[in-house]
């Protein structure tokens, strides 16, 4: 019995309608095979459907914690209701043992005009508590949601991390068995994020089961034991955290290149070549040799260097022009050197792209892209969130400490 | 963790329907679950929806009190004749008008729920039970303050009001049973196409003039046969006679609608449930 896995998923297919009218007909066609018992089993698309999720199957045991990870409409958010049992499956059999609370609606059954004391009592009959659990608990909840300013003001005057930080607090208290997360946790500031995940890790560590939903691989390397790896519904790669992960920023990376690339290109110049190392511990020095290739002069050119995290974000841009670098490109090849002294980026995949644009009238024009990666080798122990990596050197004063002790 | 059994849930695309027992043994189970969840929702919807008003209450008779205010200057100016015996026209049309309100209000409340409570519906795991439960109580809730207004305007205007009034809430409760049996068998349709709710408007209000609300039952015509097999008349009958004294009642017509309601009250509530994650895959916007 002991081994049993928590969550259960075998051969999982869901199909969807991406028409809303054929959508709403094939759904009294759905009630009508629900109530004379054939039910939703489905091995053939309708017209207009798609399968949302085609075969999957994998476990989840007691305290393990499996990351889901793919990009957006992968299905991994159908997969979580389906696990949560809120839509029926079209094939397959999902078996979940022990209660599942669902970190994906954080504030379901909230209503904007009464307080946030009025709010929790509802959330948590919402989430299964009964009135007696609710009164013992009120008080951590409170406690964990940091508004015990604001309990008594109505919810529509909160700001959105606030809610976040409500729903999330009456979610936790509840004592699921499993554990299903959405991205939620990137609502509200870092702080209260990083005191979500504390919790979670508790949970885990207690034997819970953790299904975590994310796009940021970041998240699951540092919450999840194994990881599925969805795309367009399907199971793409599943194991080690580091492996796949691994493999799906690789893909980012490239895609993310690739769509920039297709949409830019004018042809009279191209990046033929971008030369750098494959990874670099983090602080290291970074050069970057681009070669590009010319049918005509420019005589005002602008290159632009920017690096991109796997979550898009941009960490750091660099122009020609604002560096006040005199550039010229001849016909033919040419190349160009930058140097970074010192990269401190936090370990990860990083792509950067080489912009070359050109002075047009008053507006630059965008002569041709080229992309590049970079990894930042994890060499000591993580940090735990940010973009920059930095070691800061720290001085304490034993006058200041003890003063500061004396007054605390 | 501890050593207890787990519940274990399976999803599968198979119809719970196959198997009955299961079905309803789950279904009961979670008609418990609900009574906590229902009360906490209705006192949210209820709180909330006096909240933002300056005058409260009062907002819940208006309606009734406008209608039966129209219908009396009416027949007062004898536009229209309407004779009510013993009873002053002005509680005959007011008694008529919110027990007509109760059933519209019993009628439109699952549909209310579920659309009311839709990003709820479609994130959270909970006894679909609890939206009915939670409809039925805020219909009784404001049918109660309507109710203590109609005994203070009958005592008023001296209504011959007897001691079988307080039997008054049977009926009540079978036109609550009525309207959400009615309510929650077009519910899922009604989630999915609106054309159930447009009907339903166009069928219920012209649906007023063929049940004795403002005026008693009509003695001839077309009218009168309609009268006849609506199922509110009986209701409506049996509410007025325990209220006011006054009237016919038609027992046996009250005992076939009480008793095909429970009947298909249970059929609603195993419908209800059957299609709800058949309605949340195609809720979601």
């Amino acid at each position: 019995m002991r081994t049993e896995p928590a969550i259960g998923v075998e051969g999982i297919s869901k199909r969807y309608c991406r028409s809303l009218k054929k959508s709403l007909w094939y759904g009294i066609w759905d009630i009508g095979n629900e109530l004379s018992g054939r039910g939703q089993q489905a091995d053939r698309l309708r017209p207009a459907e798609f399968w949302a999720l085609k075969d999957v199957s994998f476990d989840v045991a007691r305290g393990e914690s499996v990351g889901l990870i793919g990009h957006n409409g992968a299905g991994k958010t159908t997969l979580l209701k389906l696990i949560n049992g809120l839509v029926k499956p079209s094939a397959g059999k999902i078996t979940v043992r022990g209660s599942v609370r669902a970190l994906i609606a954080l504030g379901a059954g909230f209503n904007p005009v009464l307080t946030g004391r009025e709010n929790i009592r509802v959330a948590s009959a919402v989430l299964g508590f009964s009135e007696q659990e609710t009164r013992d608990q009120f008080d951590a909840i409170i406690e964990f949601s940091e508004l015990e300013e604001f309990i008594d003001a109505p919810v529509q005057s909160y700001s959105s991390g606030m809610l976040a930080r409500l729903g999330f607090a009456v979610a936790v208290h509840t004592r699921p068995d499993i554990l299903l997360v959405d991205e939620v946790l990137a609502v509200g500031d870092l702080r209260f994020g990083m005191k979500c995940f504390q919790k979670i890790g508790a949970f885990r560590a207690e034997g819970g089961a953790i299904l975590l939903v994310s796009h940021n691989p970041y998240t699951i390397r540092t919450n999840c034991d194994r990881v599925v790896w969805l795309e367009h519904g399907k199971v793409r790669e599943i194991g080690d955290v580091s492996e796949v992960c691994d493999a799906y920023e690789l893909e980012m990376g490239r895609e993310a290149g690739l769509s920039l690339q297709q949409r830019h290109s004018d042809g009279t110049i191209r990046v033929s070549h971008i030369d750098c190392p494959n990874e670099i511990g983090s602080g290291d020095g970074l050069n970057i040799r681009v070669t590009l290739e010319s049918e005509r002069t420019l005589t005002d050119p602008i290159i632009q260097v920017s690096f991109t995290d796997v979550g898009g974000q941009h960490v750091a841009v660099n122009d020609s022009l604002t560096d006040g670098v005199d550039l010229r490109i001849l016909r033919g090849e040419n190349s160009f050197e930058l140097s970074y002294p010192s990269l401190p980026l936090r370990p990860g995949i990083y792509t950067f792209n080489v912009a070359v644009s050109e002075q047009f009238m008053t507006n630059l024009r965008l002569m041709d892209l080229g992309v590049g990666r970079i990894e930042v080798r994890r060499e000591r122990d993580d940090h735990p969130a940010g973009v920059l990596a930095l070691v800061p050197r720290w001085h304490t004063e034993p006058a200041v400490m003890a003063r500061d002790e004396a007054a605390g | 963790m501890d050593e207890r059994e787990l519940p274990t849930r399976v999803y599968t695309p198979e119809s719970p329907i196959r198997h009955p027992l299961a079905l309803a043994r789950e279904a009961f189970h979670d008609l418990k679950v609900a009574r906590g969840l229902a009360w906490r929702l209705a006192v949210r919807d209820i709180s909330a929806q006096y909240r933002q008003t300056f005058l409260g209450y009062f907002w819940t008779l208006l309606p009734s009190l406008m209608i039966a205010f129209v219908w009396v200057a009416l027949n007062r100016s004898s536009v229209i004749n309407i004779t009510t015996g013993a009873v002053p026209y002005a509680v005959f049309a007011l008694s008529g008008t919110i027990f007509w309100s109760l059933f519209l209000d019993s009628l439109n409340a699952p549909l209310n729920q579920l659309s009311g409570n839709k990003t709820m519906i479609v994130r959270v795991q909970f006894p679909p039970e609890a939206l009915l439960l939670s409809g039925v109580i805020q219909v009784a809730f404001t049918f109660a303050i309507k109710l203590a207004l109609l005994l203070v305007v009958a005592a008023a205007l001296s209504a011959p009001l007897q001691w079988t009034a307080v039997l008054v809430v049977i009926p009540a409760a079978v036109f609550i049973a009525f309207g959400m049996v009615v309510g929650t068998l077009l519910a899922p349709f009604g989630v999915l196409y609106r054309d159930v709710q447009q009907g339903l408007l166009a069928i219920v209000t012209p649906l007023m003039f063929l049940t004795p609300v403002i005026y008693p039952t009509a003695p001839i015509g077309i009218a009168a046969t309609i009268m006849r097999y609506n199922p509110l008349t009986p209701l409506f009958g049996l509410m007025r006679y325990l209220l006011l004294g006054t009237g016919s009642t038609h027992i046996t017509g009250c005992a076939i609608v009480f008793g095909s309601t429970i009947a298909a009250a249970a059929s609603g509530w195993f419908l209800f449930r059957l299609v709800m994650p058949l309605l949340i895959e195609r809720m979601e916007a």
